[in-house]
């Protein structure tokens, strides 16, 4: 977990010059590997995987009994990195493409493109090599002699990336509502993350009597919100609401489908050191040349998804897996161990009741 | 034998899951990035045939310095050649829609330098004039530009040479430990030159050379 998140931030910290826990990261003047709209692009697709694990999870049958209970659920997910999700369109200085100040080339697959104003194709986190851009000034003077070549991050060829995992707390209501609650917080630098989340799923179909007991079916909604807090810097929040169902054999065996909306959003800030601003960078980019924070807006690709899956339940533990379509197609694994039910729940009575008629049925 | 089946089951999907996670954790282990190094090479009353040398340090450069202890692989991936200024024999500035002037060909090799047994400057350890040739490494040649019309080359980025793979690979991991090097320009005589040297008053050409780092996380 640590190391995932670590990784997942590391590039936000891995170039401040200071950081204190009331201040926002202060990122030398010399930065510049980065502006804001690449850093975005680059980084998309990592919060969509980040949204995607955060939002996994939350619920697995639909039936949710009519008694108190408590228990603890471990699952991990990972994600399918689709082809476009591997490149972004990224950001050129403000004047690449005005060959009266700067004439440029980029040597991408064997191929010479000249003077492109079009799409920048470079690799997200997930892609690979990425294509930096020659540049001639044409006059000598500032800021025309600022427009330089210009190289960007690579990717690190990713197909499947794996999860942040999840222990959350399960706990059951006599109202068939569960609640499933997650926390954890990670020692990052000079700041400490904080990830918490909440699930609420309210069993429906009792309400309207959808189906009969002996059907084992359950219609449920649910709704989860989780943040993560990292410091005046960094903070990002997911949600997900939607509806889900299951049909359950022998009370052991499930079968589960379930359909959500999700999304994620947040943003990073860090400001660049100006103490020196005499000492001015002559940098092709103008938010870098300027000075400007660095601002990042944090989103996801992904807005719903469709999943199915199984679960089979050995006394008090369930083990559960799924596989969900989503802008990263995902799969999810998980054990949740129930230690206890209490108090009296209508459908242990009518499952004793259904019993006891069953081997009445027999004997006559 | 049906829980045993679970279990197996179940065994197996751990194993699969921290084999993902390993695998995740091994990619996202490193962290790439192309960093262009430009180079101004700058000369007056430069004659023809000559080599120029330039002197690189990568240590100048905040994103080499930062991280130079995790640094895994610096690798020159290409570069390119222009001309931004030139005079010609009799004082007069090139104008590329009258004048041209035409090397044969002029190529770049890098050769690694050493720090001088006798530094004449130690107090600023990196400056050029502390540092000379390895005798211990060859030329490496990093390309040619063939026909080099200057009228063509004059503030034109589009002249770009891939750095061979083999030659990738020897630099890679060299300029790892040896981020100090030297880059040789070689110009040949220019196109219907009779006397041994031809002497340009000014040469102001540009090269940049884009350069991956491996950063070990």
């Amino acid at each position: 977990m640590k190391q995932l998140l670590y990784i997942g931030l590391w590039i936000f910290f891995q170039f401040s010059v200071s950081s204190q826990a009331e201040d926002k990261i202060t990122l030398s003047r010399e930065f510049n590997l980065f502006t804001s709209k690449n850093l975005e692009g680059y980084l998309k697709p990592l919060f969509t995987s980040i949204g995607e694990s955060i939002n996994s999870n939350v619920f697995t049958t639909g039936n949710y009994k009519d008694d108190w209970s408590i228990g603890i659920d471990i699952s991990v997910s990972g994600m399918f990195i689709p082809n476009g999700q591997t490149t972004y369109d990224a950001e050129r200085p403000d004047a690449f493409g005005d060959t009266t100040i700067v004439k440029t080339a980029e040597l991408r697959n064997g191929k010479i493109y000249r003077n492109v104003v079009g799409n920048n194709s470079q690799p997200t986190i997930f892609g690979g090599q990425s294509n930096g851009i020659y540049a001639a000034p044409q006059n000598h003077r500032y800021p025309d002699t600022s427009y330089k070549s210009v190289a960007y991050v690579e990717g690190n060829d990713i197909s499947f990336m794996s999860g942040i995992p999840t222990i959350q707390f399960i706990f059951g209501f006599p109202t068939r509502t569960q609640i499933r609650f997650r926390i954890i917080a990670v020692p990052m630098g000079d700041n400490s993350v904080t990830y918490w989340g909440l699930t609420a799923s309210q069993n429906v179909d009792r309400f309207f009597n959808l189906f009969k007991p002996e059907e084992k079916m359950g219609l449920s909604a649910h709704f989860a919100y989780s943040a993560i807090n990292g410091g005046p810097s960094i903070s990002l929040s997911t949600w997900n609401f939607g509806v889900h169902f299951s049909k359950s054999w022998n009370n052991s065996l499930s079968l589960y489908a379930g359909f959500q909306f999700e999304g994620l959003k947040g943003k990073f800030e860090a400001v660049r050191d100006t103490m020196n601003m005499d000492n001015y960078v002559d940098n092709p980019f103008k938010e870098i040349r300027d000075g400007a924070p660095l601002t990042v807006n944090l989103a996801s690709f992904t807005a719903f998804r469709i999943l199915g899956g199984v679960s089979y339940k050995i006394g008090p533990m369930e083990i559960h897996g799924d596989a969900a379509w989503a802008s990263q197609p995902i799969l999810t694994f998980g054990i949740t161990f129930t230690f206890g039910h209490f108090g009296r729940s209508k459908d242990d009575e009518w499952d004793e009741q259904w019993e006891k008629d069953r081997l009445r049925l027999k004997e006559n | 034998m049906k829980k045993s089946i679970i279990y197996i089951l179940l065994i197996a999907t751990m194993l699969f899951v921290d084999g993902c996670y390993t695998s995740t954790v091994d990619s996202l282990s490193s962290f790439r990035f192309q960093l262009p190094l430009i180079f101004y090479s700058n000369y007056k009353n430069k004659s023809v045939p000559d080599t120029a040398i330039d002197f690189v340090n990568l240590s100048k450069y905040e994103e080499y310095n930062k991280n130079k202890d995790k640094i895994g692989k610096a690798e020159i991936l290409s570069f390119n050649y222009w001309i931004d200024s030139l005079v010609i024999d009799n004082n007069k500035p090139f104008d590329p829609k009258v004048d041209d002037v035409e090397f044969e060909f002029v190529s770049f090799a890098l050769h690694f330098a050493k720090l001088k047994a006798n530094p004449p400057n130690p107090a600023d350890i990196n400056s050029v004039i502390n540092w000379e040739d390895d005798p211990l490494t060859p030329d490496y040649i990093l390309g040619q530009f063939s026909n080099v019309s200057v009228k063509e080359y004059y503030r034109n980025p589009d002249h770009i040479l891939d750095v061979n793979d083999e030659i990738a690979q020897v630099l890679s991991s060299a300029v790892k430990y040896k981020p100090q090097f030297f880059i040789k320009s070689l110009y040949s005589k220019s196109k219907g030159q009779i006397t041994p040297r031809r002497v340009f008053p000014l040469v102001n050409a540009r090269f940049d050379m884009i350069i991956r780092f491996q950063v070990d996380l």
